[in-house]
């Protein structure tokens, strides 16, 4: 209960501070819109030309795109202390974080709040909600409760992978970038249907880097396209739990990482 | 309170290949030397003291608080602050202890420093009575009230020191870890900061571990030192001590009335000599400053006649830049350079 | 004429240290690398199963498409719109840019003397390796003509500079809105729609590509491209080289203008 109360006060503190800046916050704001406005008219226009990918509609991809979209957002908005960790360990804040009587993974994950990444998630919403208006899917209880798991679970992916980065920062402060890989690369893939892509690349992304645990597979369950576009209903029925799992390991990591800091300036 | 026992720490300094195939062998595997900042130092350190721990830059001061305040994992040795092991149980030594970096604020930079002072309350979980009765107290002896209000950024260099002890401690801790405290302030703020650290300990039997540059915080605040230079313990006791050991070797200088062939006297060196002037090292436990002078004036004649007492911050100096080992020091005869002042 | 010579000189030194400058960071340069070819690798996959259920004939092969977006990743890097931004760029952002009036210099030649260096590097260290590897793994078309080559290379370097043209237009804009993510956030958006970069234009359709032919930004990417694929030919490739011309004139006026006017407002204001 401390913990959530003080995480609840830190984001209060970063919001006031980010609205400070009111102008600057809109501008920022309506800039993300138009960004991802883009991203999805780009997909919209191959479809015009192609009318479908591998068996999905230009609607179902919508879907898939939706949910990625949302799971990232989420995760640079919440995650956004390990993302910009790099700035914190070159400028030797760590300390500070360090002497004080709390999880230092809790510390740093209250470290920052990313608002204006809200017009990136409305964004990805409204996509997600058109293409729900678009294609009939039978919702029923146990669908929306997989669905808001599969959200969570997603958006605890893209953390662990932020999480990676920074850990990383300990050792290093050069090679994380390819951490963007996973991260701006996987929206861009993970907003196109699974099957298209080779085994090898599928495997690596299934079974190392659960990408297609975030909104792949999920979708197949929600939109029963389990067996026409691969997975196996087990399969299916467990992959929301890889982001869970994914953000575990990686908070190992993370406690093991912070055993090798090394401060600044002995 | 503070255990110390061989207490060590390397680091690891890595090398990087040049050229276009060094940078990609360097992704792989790096070449490191190993660089030893802490060798085996051992010391206690007993409630209420308020212990000195010097040192010339890069001798392993900051490396060891760091070591107690449990930001970095000791190589080999043991720590002890208040009965935790500062790496093992980080969170609870946090509880006890409060750190003041002079080089950098611990404090929220775009906050207010009411505020932040407000979050180390929720952080620390301190008792609002508490809590009121130190910002109280704080503001009565710091005036952090005439920037309670200013953004941490905004503040001055002597303010935000203010505000920064202060906000360490807050939450009553046991031991105060002070790194530079003084560091770039003026006379004026140096003195209420020492003012300040020594009323908390007399008051509060805080214990106190501070590492200076500003050998006028020592003898302001420090009944002990600990001496280290090289990542190795030189000295560790009172100061009174090191003064005593420092002045076991006097200076006396004499100048003649005429240029003598042959001034020897039993009991004392000549350590510089020109003309008619002659300088002589003694130990007064040897031979009494009076028996010296009366010795030398059944002798000669004199014009003037002085003794100098090395002073401290020479000394220590010397030691630092030299390099050498304080027990070396106490053996060898003192340069010229050195007494002239 | 020596004075021109002397200017001369001191661009080139600039270009030089700028290159130099970023011969430090290798290993990041590797990631970088590793980075293209993902999101080459993605673009492939997509696109071939697109055109894997169409046996309607394209405007673009998937071959053709495939060296489009190879060119994409070879050359985006050179831009300053789409790479990391340079120095100069970040001066204005955080105003240390007053710091450049004091330097005897023309800021906007120097801006791209700096962006020139910066160019050099990612071609030699990130295009060129780029280009190689992609041959070795996927089916990219060289063009066979060696005219098509020179007017290529006119046409990106016209791209080129055309992006550093409008990269500090866009910047300059900052002087008086005071907003540096904002309003360059949103141009960025609408010049990359319209430069071709995500989708070819060529597969566009017809109403919003004939918006696009009316707009500077394709000059960035399809233009050049669709040379070297041959898409554009004859007099077409003068017609379109021309176009290109026209809207850097157009823009290097412009950033000249705002930047003039945008220097005169910060001496008055004090930085």
């Amino acid at each position: 209960m401390h913990h959530l109360s003080l995480y609840f006060h830190f984001v209060k503190l970063r919001i006031r501070s980010q609205m400070e800046y009111r102008l600057s916050f809109v501008f920022d704001f309506f800039a993300q819109v138009s960004i991802s406005v883009i991203d999805f008219f780009m997909i919209a226009l191959l479809f015009n030309r192609f009318k479908e990918l591998a068996g999905w509609s230009l609607w179902e991809v919508g879907f898939l795109y939706g949910m990625i979209g949302i799971c990232f957002a989420l995760a640079e908005m919440v995650g956004r202390g390990f993302d910009v960790f790099q700035r914190h360990i070159v400028r030797g804040d760590f300390d500070t974080v360090l002497i004080r009587p709390l999880g230092t993974f809790f510390q740093v994950f209250s470290h920052e709040f990313l608002l204006r990444r809200l017009g990136r998630i409305a964004q990805a919403l409204v996509v997600f909600l058109i293409a729900n208006s678009q294609i009939t899917i039978s919702w029923s209880l146990t669908k929306v409760g997989y669905l808001l798991i599969s959200l969570v679970s997603g958006t605890c992916f893209f953390v662990g992978l932020f999480v990676i980065g920074a850990t990383s920062c300990f050792w290093t402060v050069q090679s994380i970038e390819i951490i963007n890989i996973f991260t701006n690369g996987g929206v861009f893939m993970g907003s196109y249907p699974f099957s298209i892509y080779r085994w090898w690349f599928r495997h690596f992304f299934t079974f190392i880097v659960p990408l297609a645990c975030v909104n792949y597979f999920p979708a197949l369950f929600l939109l029963e396209k389990i067996g026409s576009s691969g997975g196996s209903p087990i399969g299916v029925l467990l992959a929301p739990c890889a982001g869970f799992l994914f953000l575990g390991i990686t908070m190992l990591f993370w406690r093991w990482g912070v055993l090798h800091y090394q401060s600044t300036g002995h | 309170m503070i255990e110390v026992d061989n207490l060590s720490k390397t680091f690891k300094v890595y090398h990087h290949r040049k050229g276009f195939f060094g940078s990609f062998a360097n992704l792989f595997s790096r070449k490191h030397r190993i660089v030893q900042a802490v060798d085996s130092i051992s010391f206690t350190v007993e409630r209420g003291e308020i212990v000195g721990y010097l040192g010339p830059n890069g001798a392993g001061k900051s490396t060891t608080i760091k070591m107690l305040t449990g930001i970095l994992v000791p190589t080999s040795g043991s720590v002890t602050v208040n009965g935790y092991i500062p790496h093992r149980q980080r969170k609870e030594n946090a509880k006890h202890i409060g750190v003041v970096f002079g080089q950098r604020s611990h404090l929220w930079f775009d906050l207010p420093v009411r505020e932040s002072f407000e979050l180390l309350q929720r952080i620390y979980r301190i008792p609002e009575v508490q809590y009121r009765y130190n910002v109280e107290m704080f503001d009565e002896l710091l005036s952090i009230g005439d920037f309670f209000q200013t953004p941490v950024r905004q503040l001055s260099l002597g303010q935000r020191m203010r505000a920064d002890i202060a906000a360490a401690l807050l939450h009553d801790p046991d031991v105060l870890f002070l790194d530079e405290p003084t560091i770039g302030l003026d006379v004026v703020a140096k003195a209420r900061i020492r003012q300040f650290i020594q009323k908390i300990n007399a008051e509060r039997q805080v214990t106190v571990v501070l590492t200076t540059h500003d050998l006028d915080d020592v003898e302001k605040l420090c009944k002990r030192v600990i001496l280290i230079d090289n990542a190795r313990l030189r000295f560790d006791g009172e100061l009174a001590t090191l003064r005593r050991l420092l002045s076991t070797e006097r200076i006396l200088s004499v100048d003649y009335a005429e240029a003598y062939p042959d001034v020897s006297i039993p009991s004392a060196h000549i350590v510089y000599q020109e003309g008619a002037r002659v300088q002589y090292r003694f130990s007064p436990e040897e031979v009494s400053t009076a028996d010296l002078i009366g010795a030398i004036l059944q002798k000669f004649k004199i014009v003037d006649i002085s003794v100098q007492e090395p002073d401290i911050e020479e000394l220590i100096k010397t030691v630092y830049e030299d390099n050498l080992t304080l027990e070396r020091k106490l053996t060898e005869p003192i340069s010229p350079n050195t007494q002239a002042n | 004429m020596k004075s021109l010579s002397l200017a001369f000189q001191v661009y080139l030194a600039f270009i030089k240290k700028s290159f130099q400058r970023r011969m430090q960071y290798r290993v990041a340069n590797l990631v970088g690398l590793t980075t293209n070819f993902f999101f080459l690798l993605v673009h492939i996959f997509v696109y071939t199963a697109f055109y894997a259920a169409r046996t309607v004939p394209q405007p673009l092969s998937l071959n053709e498409i495939i060296t489009y977006f190879v060119l994409c990743q070879v050359s985006f890097m050179l831009m300053p719109l789409w790479g990391t931004r340079s120095e100069v760029t970040s001066a204005i952002k955080d105003g240390s840019v007053a710091l450049q009036l004091t330097k005897p210099v023309d800021f906007q030649a120097y801006w791209f003397a700096d962006e020139c260096g910066r160019a050099c590097y990612y071609l030699l260290m990130r295009g060129f390796p780029t280009f190689l590897i992609s041959i070795l793994f996927f089916e990219v078309t060289i063009p066979q003509q060696p005219t098509v080559l020179v007017a290529f290379t006119v046409s990106m370097m016209l791209a080129i500079f055309m992006s550093n043209a409008i990269t500090i237009t866009i910047f300059s804009s900052g002087f008086w809105t005071l907003d540096t993510t904002g309003i360059p956030g949103m141009s960025y958006s609408i010049i990359t729609l319209f430069s071709g970069m995500l989708v070819p234009i060529a597969l566009w359709p017809e109403w919003l590509a004939h918006i696009a032919r009316w707009l500077p930004f394709e000059g960035l990417i399809d233009i050049p491209f669709s040379i070297y694929l041959g898409k554009i030919t004859g007099i077409e490739v003068w017609i379109a080289i021309g176009k290109q011309m026209g809207w850097n004139l157009f823009f290097i006026g412009l950033g000249r203008f705002l930047l003039t006017r945008g220097f005169s407002r910060l001496v008055i204001q004090g930085g």
